[in-house]
């Protein structure tokens, strides 16, 4: 594990946010844990950051948060993407698969 | 959609904040505590796991924070907390703060005074429709030298031929004022009320319907019905505001006419505009169609008067522009008209060419640029002002640097520090907005009072939502330009540095700053002062005039026979008479004469002398103003006019007798240089010669400035009023001593010879000189003010800056003065200091001032832009008012016991 994880790139924590619940549902600590294996430890998220998206994603009608029992027997909010939310997630998904290449065309070009 | 979710959902948040952050908190936790059960199974104990996820994941605290202060509420928040805080810190620190409010509310004060004087005056739309595109048209003479902006008046002929020719304007309106004396059928006393003759288009021109019935038409001006339409005014004062007015009868001049409508209060037209002898009351009441002039014969074809001849020419037009075309494109047709009519009619025309202003400029007129250079003044009033607070507000800063270090040492951003000191700053400066409104009431009431007479629309001021928006901006603006040099500068500062090493180290380092911005304020004041000064100079050089006579013990009436046009001559001539021998007959009455005109103070056009005997005809290059004037009675010896040589006239000089003249000095040196004048025989110019008679000079009198105190006399000629038969309307009356002449005497005396004459002005000649001189004194009284204020405000900033100086050199002082410095060895330490900030000021102000008081060359009178008494006078002002704001603190920082101030490091 790194020591110092990788900033994300700016506006990106929102895909991989929703990325990661389309998944399945999740609370919030399984949606770090998970962002960080996926990332294999490149991406770490502190706390604030973490809430202050889902937070945003909740009011943006993306996302919906519902309170459960987890599998330790301990209450956390679960958040499961929404119609809107899957919607957004294949837009932006196709949106930074062309960016992505239009960079790396750059990046290459001599 | 999704933005207004969004602003609800927010809203919603906010107001359910505390159950929301419940919740938030139990998710935090949840997630801090699952994240440290993770660290546990790889076998931490629970403490070491909780502390390595704080410092992974951040505290629950300042999680929070951070998600806290992403929302709106919490900018809201901060702000209140920015605002209690300032107010907190305010009131800690009273002296400053009340010093504080009362340095920017006069500058706002100031201000605001003089916009809602602009705003009245200059800014606000005139109140007609569309009142940008109304302009005023008038006949200037290529001839004449600085003919008048405002009174060039037009023949009706040249009116017509203008508004079948022009293609800029839509339509031209045409009207004359004249004075009417008015009573209603109730039979009150009659009243002098000033009344116009307009065009049937004049009122559609306008754009301004009547409030109650109707303008008349065009059929009915050609019949010559005798109409009128009635001011606001009159209608509130003759008839109460009732309906009932429309249709009732109005005898003004003796003749009946019908009122058939009523203007709104707003409508003023024409303003008054730089004419002296119309006062504030004169203002035009009523509205009569053009044909109706009793004194018009109507002739045959119905038109007016249309004879060429400038004597005649009455007739002021108005036009409204079409939507697309400029002023200056209206300019150059008329001009073209104007050649073409120059060629058509050479007689009349030859000379003539036309004029076209926007109506408000032309209203505006004169008073432009004294609006303009107070506005100006109150400016840098304010820069001043501001100047002063900053550095009050940095040597406040200094005391307060700790206090800030400790707020960026726990985590407060350079941002936040300046938001807080931005807030405090903009707290005062409302304060001072709101006391500087309170101010700026009675300075309103005072620029009112002391405003000659002769300002179109002053009396229209008042403090209106522009005015209360504007004083609030200026505060706000006022804000920025104090608190952000405070600001900029504390926010900067390196929190470790400030808190291990104390203030004394910053301290110093904002005195430069200091005192650059106290060198700014003399700077500013001097040009304030200096302008000052050259005006209170100017000013007093025009009182010092002699006027040529004796404006003492003087009463002066205007006397107009209720029917002039109608009066045969005969009987006017007979009750100046009979009022004259009456006057003498009441004691302590010296003299008593009638004149045409005591003054001439509108802008004169050259003339000469039709002819002057053994003289060849004057090339119209050397032509100046010239005048004639009739009087009757005694009138020389009631001014106090000396008479240098032969005699004044006398009661032989009558209708039948050869015609006589008495002419002033520099007529007399005009024709006859070295010679004397006596018996020689003139002549009248152009319009005068309907008779052909030689004109004997009998009489040479001394100067008078009928042109206005600071004109060089012009050329006079006196003629005597039982020959020449015109009105010699206003009366002089000199007493011998004592109190002039109580005005009700003389009104029951004027009455009881004649009970429907109508008297107006009845004033002393001194009170006629003050109003002469009113616009001077004005511009003397405010720019006097405002620069005092300034001179007061660059001694406080001095005083403030050493004052800190001192307190913050107390150590230093001590040690100097246990090394053995003398007393006068510390106060000439802190003089140098004073010297170096106010004296750079005081070099660039010079400078400064130089050049500003080129730009007031126009506006002096007596003295250059570079008198040497203004500048002198206004420097030592200020290098004294320096010096007494050092002594104050010097003579504390002398009194340092050094054992005392030693203790302190």
């Amino acid at each position: 594990m790194p020591n110092k994880p990788s900033d994300l790139v700016q506006g990106t924590l929102d895909m991989l946010l929703l990325k990661t619940l389309a998944l399945e549902p999740m609370h919030g600590y399984g949606i770090s844990v998970r962002i960080e294996q996926m990332s294999r430890g490149v991406f770490r998220l502190n706390a604030g950051s973490l809430f202050l998206a889902i937070q945003r994603l909740e009011r943006a009608g993306l996302i919906k948060g519902e309170w459960k029992e987890t599998e330790n027997s301990r209450r956390a909010k679960y958040y499961a993407l929404t119609e809107q939310g899957q919607k957004r997630l294949s837009s932006e998904t196709r949106e930074w698969g062309k960016q992505v290449a239009a960079i790396a065309r750059i990046l290459e070009a001599s | 959609m999704s933005l207004l979710r969004n602003i609800a959902s927010r809203l919603r948040s906010l107001l359910e904040k505390k159950r929301a952050a419940g919740e938030l908190d139990e998710e935090l936790y949840g997630f801090l505590e699952m994240a440290a059960e993770e660290k546990t199974k790889q076998g931490m104990t629970p403490k070491e796991a909780l502390r390595a996820v704080r410092l992974e994941r951040g505290t629950l605290e300042a999680t929070k924070e951070i998600i806290h202060s992403a929302g709106w509420a919490f900018l809201l928040e901060t702000c209140w907390q920015d605002f209690c805080y300032g107010l907190r810190a305010l009131r800690k620190s009273p002296g400053f703060a009340v010093l504080g409010v009362l340095i920017l509310a006069l500058g706002i004060g100031a201000n605001t005074a003089v916009f809602s004087v602009v705003h009245a005056v200059l800014l606000r739309p005139l109140p007609y429709n569309d009142p940008d595109r109304l302009a005023m048209l008038w006949v200037s003479d290529t001839r004449s030298v600085g003919w008048a902006v405002s009174d060039g008046s037009t023949s009706y002929q040249d009116y017509l031929e203008w508004r079948r020719q022009v293609h800029s304007f839509q339509d031209l309106a045409v009207f004359y004022k004249r004075g009417w004396s008015v009573v209603t059928l109730t039979g009150e006393e009659p009243k002098k009320v000033q009344g116009a003759f307009v065009s049937s288009n004049f009122f559609p021109l306008m754009g301004v319907p009547p409030l109650l019935g109707r303008a008349f038409t065009e059929e009915e001006l050609r019949r010559r019905e005798r109409l009128i339409v009635l001011s606001y005014g009159v209608w509130q004062s003759r008839f109460g505001g009732s309906p009932e007015a429309l249709g009732q009868k109005l005898y003004i001049d003796g003749k009946p006419w019908q009122v058939v409508g009523v203007m709104p209060p707003e409508f003023r037209f024409p303003f008054l505009a730089g004419n002296w002898e119309d006062h504030i009351e004169d203002e035009v009441q009523l509205w009569a169609p053009l044909t109706t002039n009793p004194s018009d014969e109507p002739s045959a074809s119905g038109s007016l008067n249309v004879t060429r001849s400038p004597g005649k020419a009455r007739f002021q037009v108005v036009g409204r522009l079409k939507p697309t075309v400029s002023i200056g494109t209206a300019q150059n047709e008329m001009d073209t008209i104007a050649r073409r009519l120059a060629g058509e009619y050479p007689d009349s025309n030859k000379t003539l060419g036309v004029r076209v202003r926007r109506l408000d400029e032309y209203i505006a007129g004169e008073m432009r640029r004294p609006l303009l250079l107070l506005s100006l003044c109150v400016l840098l009033l304010l820069l001043i002002a501001c100047t002063n607070l900053a550095t009050l507000s940095l040597a406040r800063g200094v005391a307060r640097a700790r206090e800030l270090a400790v707020r960026a040492a726990i985590g407060a951003t350079r941002m936040r520090v300046v938001r807080q000191l931005l807030t405090e700053s903009a707290l005062l400066a409302i304060l001072a907005g709101g006391t500087g409104l309170l101010l700026a009431g009675p300075t309103v009431r005072m620029i009112v009072a002391l405003s000659p007479v002769n300002i179109p629309r002053l009396d229209e001021t008042r403090m209106d939502a522009a005015v209360l928006a504007f004083s609030f901006l200026l505060a706000l603006l006022c804000s920025l330009a104090f608190g952000l040099v405070p600001a900029r500068r504390f926010s900067a500062c390196d929190p470790h540095e400030l808190l291990k090493t104390g203030q004394q180290s910053t301290a110093t380092n904002t005195l430069p700053m200091q005192g650059l911005l106290v060198g700014a304020q003399f700077a500013l004041s001097l040009v304030l002062l200096v302008s000052a000064g050259l005006l209170i100079r100017s000013f007093v050089k025009v009182l010092e005039i002699d006027p040529g006579f004796r404006p003492d013990h003087i009463l002066t009436v205007r006397m107009l026979v209720s029917d002039p046009d109608a009066a045969p001559r005969g009987r006017i001539a007979d009750y100046y008479q009979r009022v004259l021998e009456r006057l003498r007959q009441i004691p302590g009455v010296q003299a008593a004469g009638t004149v045409s005109n005591i003054f001439f103070l509108e802008e004169n056009r050259n003339h000469a002398l039709r002819q002057v005997e053994g003289h060849p005809a004057e090339p119209e290059a050397n032509w100046t103003p010239l005048v004639w004037a009739q009087i009757g009675g005694d009138y020389f010896r009631a001014m106090g006019i000396p008479l240098l040589k032969g005699r004044y006239f006398h009661s032989l000089d009558g209708p039948g007798s050869p015609p006589v003249a008495i002419v002033n000095q520099t007529l007399a040196k005009r024709y006859w240089p070295g010679e004397d004048p006596i018996g020689k025989r003139l002549k009248g110019f152009d319009p005068r010669g309907q008779n052909d008679d030689w004109v004997t000079v009998v009489g040479l009198v001394a100067d008078m400035r009928s042109h206005g105190l600071e004109r060089a006399p012009m050329a006079e000629i006196y003629e005597a009023q039982a020959q020449s038969g015109e009105a010699t309307p206003n009366l002089v009356v000199r007493t011998s001593s004592g109190p002039v002449l109580p005005a009700e005497t003389i009104r029951a005396t004027l009455r009881s010879l004649d009970k429907g004459v109508i008297l107006s002005g009845i004033e002393t000649m001194q009170d006629v000189l003050h109003e002469q001189t009113a616009p001077r004194r004005f511009q003397a009284w405010l720019m006097g003010l405002f620069s005092s204020l300034a001179l007061l405000l660059a001694a406080a900033g001095v005083y403030g800056v050493i004052h800190y100086f001192v307190a913050q050199r107390i150590p230093e002082i001590g040690i100097r003065m246990a090394f053995g410095a003398s007393r006068t060895d510390i106060v000439v330490l802190l003089l140098r200091r004073a010297v170096r900030f106010a004296g750079t000021g005081l070099a660039v102000g010079l400078a400064l001032a130089y050049w500003s008081a080129s730009l007031l060359k126009k506006m002096l009178f007596g003295i250059t832009d570079t008198d040497p008494l203004s500048f002198v006078g206004a420097l030592s002002l200020l290098v004294l008012a320096a010096l007494a704001a050092t002594y104050f603190p010097a003579r504390r920082a002398t009194r340092v016991d050094p054992m005392v101030a030693l203790r302190y490091e």
